[in-house]
């Protein structure tokens, strides 16, 4: 049977996994007076010297610092982009209705030029934007960056309506219409 | 760069690879929730729903009566995922100087916030109070639980009739499931036999005579949503919800007569008049109305 | 006079009351409902279930005795601010109007309050709400049917802390609760029917975490010594044991569903 090996809550890690040197505790597990315990429901294993217990996959997807999120553009200032979080590393964000909000400072969207950024240059309002989480920022939103090639504008509408394509790091190009629009483009995965 | 790429598939690449190496499921699972619509669609065209059903298929139902010991009379009904309680509890009271040959019937349906990640705690919200009043006229326009019935002693002592609805699970199409959830309880109540004192101005229970509500019509109701004006989607789930702007409601009674008729949007089907698009809809509510009764029926009293 | 108009719900006569049974000359009301087999110290079977409710992240359903309770958990959830370095937990204890003898009237019904401050007392310490800054945890649970207060707290303890643990949220362990009842005709009841709380001298509620052998939660009512009380305790903590060995089979079972640990071998 494999019920076996699923770990609840507050139950000990088998003993050939915890055998010394005592290990760390990785996701899924605790220590409490020198025993690993089990926190979640789920499977333990042991990788060198850290051990955990796998549980749900698609559970606890809260951004967390060096996440990778996904997000659309829903307010602009000439300082901020704001966005609201779909997905975070991969995986979507829980259905919820108070979203999961997220900042991009003027100073966190790309790695050159900074002090020549025009905000209205790199991110329009609906844009799908990819980012990193820097910190967990302030009461309400996350801190995100920008500041990497595979990072940016992913997907984004042009004024006339059409899907826009990338055509460089700056520039994207209405596919029907042929204008060209800026932003801080991510580079597509791949190329 | 990825310029020659066709739109979609170039948008559903971007997703795919919106953070380094992943499966293909949760990369469907990113997509899926980043633009619904083209989720549905892709679907659509290969005849399916986002569930796995066909396009023009209903969802399993199951119904199971009379579980609550508490209430007079009660129902558990599942809509695909979508689960609804209904308990319904009988309480004497005073008829109106208005209509001394009424009793009461007050229907209610509660989403509360534990059946769905987009509710609130509180009072009903305004999908729940819509449903309630729906819920409300069904039951008066059909004459479901006929007020005279209820009688217990004219312009002394009537029966209320409380029914209450409580969604458990929220996929989608909460108004069919609770017009389902009603109806079953209805007929699993049991009422003790009550007279009324004229001395004591009490009304007097019996503990041992009970007997079933007298029912007129007996309602049941099919939903459909339209999809980009051209795809007719039965019983819709809480994913395709949003992305159906024009919904029908079909309720037809035992003779396949109509109790209620509701549309809301303005959106048809291109290509198709109102009256065909109506057509159709109304030919497979007498279908799937004929597969509830059947359920209904074997559902135990 | 009836509260205020209710816009939200669909109106209700000003006055009604729960109908009102003849006096019978065979049996009235028992007031000694226990079974005949069943022990003092033995409970009623408990039936619980995860993972039934898709739509949330996590929940349970229970019955138990005269108690049936839905309950799921969302979350993590982002919090509203102000910022908090560790998580909030939200809990709500709602009554469906046919739960109980009589109806609950919506609006009139203030006992789910005390239950849900009880209940998030109780839970606090299994949770491991450190680990989620600045995001909530909201808990729901709908009472389907009921008989006394005491027996919802307690399998709404149990139920909750399966629908945690099947939401995959880290906790200390598995919470549970149970009830002990003392009456000085027949001793200490496990798990004690309305008609015995009803009689009983003092009763417990007590929510405790097993496998840590801990107690996060204590409800004593009543008039009891304090050796009586210490025993009432000791009793609580061993059948809390039982009910633990029942919410880890449904775990164990919710996660072969969810395929955590299945395709493995």
């Amino acid at each position: 049977m494999t019920s076996a090996t699923v770990l609840l809550p507050g139950q000990p890690l088998p003993s050939h996994l915890i055998a010394p040197p005592l290990p760390q505790c990785g996701p899924g597990c605790y220590e409490l007076n020198g025993r690993i315990l089990a926190s979640v429901v789920g499977v333990p294993k042991r990788d060198g010297s850290v051990v955990s217990v796998m549980g749900r996959e698609e559970s606890g997807a809260t951004p967390e610092v060096g996440s990778i999120v996904i997000g659309t553009i829903s307010r602009l200032t000439t300082q901020q982009a704001h966005l609201t979080l779909t997905t975070s590393n991969d995986r979507p964000l829980p259905e919820t209705s108070e979203e999961f909000q997220g900042v991009i400072r003027i100073g966190d969207i790309r790695l050159t030029e900074r002090d020549k950024i025009k905000m209205g240059d790199c991110f329009r309002l609906g844009d799908l934007v990819k980012a990193r989480v820097l910190s967990l920022g302030d009461a309400r939103s996350y801190y995100l960056s920008t500041a990497a090639n595979e990072l940016g504008v992913m997907y984004a509408v042009s004024e006339a309506g059409n899907p826009l394509l990338p055509v460089s790091y700056q520039e994207m190009e209405d596919e029907l219409t042929g204008r060209r629009e800026k932003r801080k483009v991510a580079k597509p995965e791949g190329i | 760069m990825a310029a020659t790429l066709p739109p979609q598939q170039h948008t559903a690449e971007a997703y795919s690879s919106a953070a380094g190496p992943s499966s293909s499921t949760t990369s469907a699972e990113v997509f899926k929730k980043l633009h619904p619509a083209q989720y549905l669609s892709r679907f659509l065209t290969k005849g399916y729903r986002s569930d796995g059903r066909k396009t023009i298929d209903w969802r399993d139902v199951s119904i199971n009566a009379g579980s609550i010991s508490t209430s007079n009379g009660s129902s558990l009904v599942r809509m695909g995922d979508t689960t609804m309680v209904c308990g319904i509890k009988a309480e004497i009271a005073e008829p109106t100087a208005q209509s001394p040959n009424a009793g009461y019937v007050v229907p209610n349906v509660d989403l509360p916030a534990l059946c769905s990640p987009n509710f609130k705690p509180g009072p009903p919200g305004d999908e729940a109070q819509t449903i309630s009043n729906w819920l409300n006229d069904l039951i008066v326009s059909s004459n479901t639980i006929p007020p005279s019935s209820l009688v217990i002693s004219p312009g002394k002592s009537v029966w209320a009739i409380y029914i209450d609805v409580v969604c458990i699970n929220y996929d989608g199409n909460a108004f069919d499931a609770a017009v389902l959830a009603v109806m079953a309880a209805l007929r699993n109540v049991k009422l003790p036999k009550a007279r009324y004192e004229e001395e004591t101005t009490r009304t007097i229970c019996s503990r041992t005579e009970k007997y079933p509500l007298q029912l007129g019509r007996i309602p049941l109701s099919c939903s459909f949503g339209i999809f980009e004006s051209t795809h007719l989607l039965p019983d819709p789930t809480s994913y395709e919800t949003p992305l159906l702007p024009t919904t029908l409601i079909i309720a037809l009674d035992e003779s396949n007569h109509a109790c209620l008729i509701r549309q809301e949007g303005l959106g048809g089907i291109k290509g198709k008049s109102g009256e065909r698009v109506l057509g159709e809809a109304w030919s497979m509510a007498e279908e799937r109305v004929r597969v509830l009764r059947g359920i209904l029926e074997v559902s135990g009293i | 006079m009836a509260t205020a108009f209710d816009r939200r719900r669909i109106p209700a006569p000003e006055v009604s009351v729960p109908p009102i049974y003849e006096d019978s000359p065979e049996a009235g009301p028992s007031t000694r409902t226990r079974r005949v087999d069943r022990a003092i110290d033995e409970a009623r079977p408990i039936f619980l279930k995860t993972g039934l409710i898709s739509q949330a992240n996590g929940s349970g359903y229970i019955e138990s005795g005269g108690v049936k309770i839905a309950c799921s958990v969302y979350g993590p959830r982002p919090k509203a601010p102000p910022y908090t370095p560790q998580g909030t937990l939200n809990l709500e204890v709602k009554f469906a109007p046919f739960a109980s003898d009589p109806r609950r009237a919506p609006l009139r019904d203030t006992e789910p309050i005390s239950l849900s401050q009880l209940l998030t007392q109780s839970l606090l310490p299994t949770i491991q709400l450190h680990l989620l800054p600045k995001s909530s945890i909201d808990i729901y649970l709908l009472v389907l049917e009921s008989d006394t207060p005491t027996n919802v707290l307690s399998a709404g303890l149990t139920v909750a802390s399966a629908a945690i643990a099947d939401a995959g949220i880290a906790m200390y362990a598995l919470g549970t609760g149970s009830v002990i009842a003392h009456s000085s005709a027949e001793g200490l009841l496990l798990d004690p029917e309305e008609g015995e709380e009803g009689e009983a001298e003092g009763i417990l509620t007590l929510g405790s975490m097993p496998a840590l052998g801990k107690v996060t939660g204590l409800v004593l009512e009543g008039e009891v010594g304090v050796d009586q009380a210490v025993e009432m305790i000791e009793k609580a903590i061993s059948a809390s044991r039982d009910t633990h060995t029942v919410l880890a089979q449904s775990l164990i079972e919710g996660a072969q569903e969810r395929g955590i640990g299945g395709e493995a071998e």
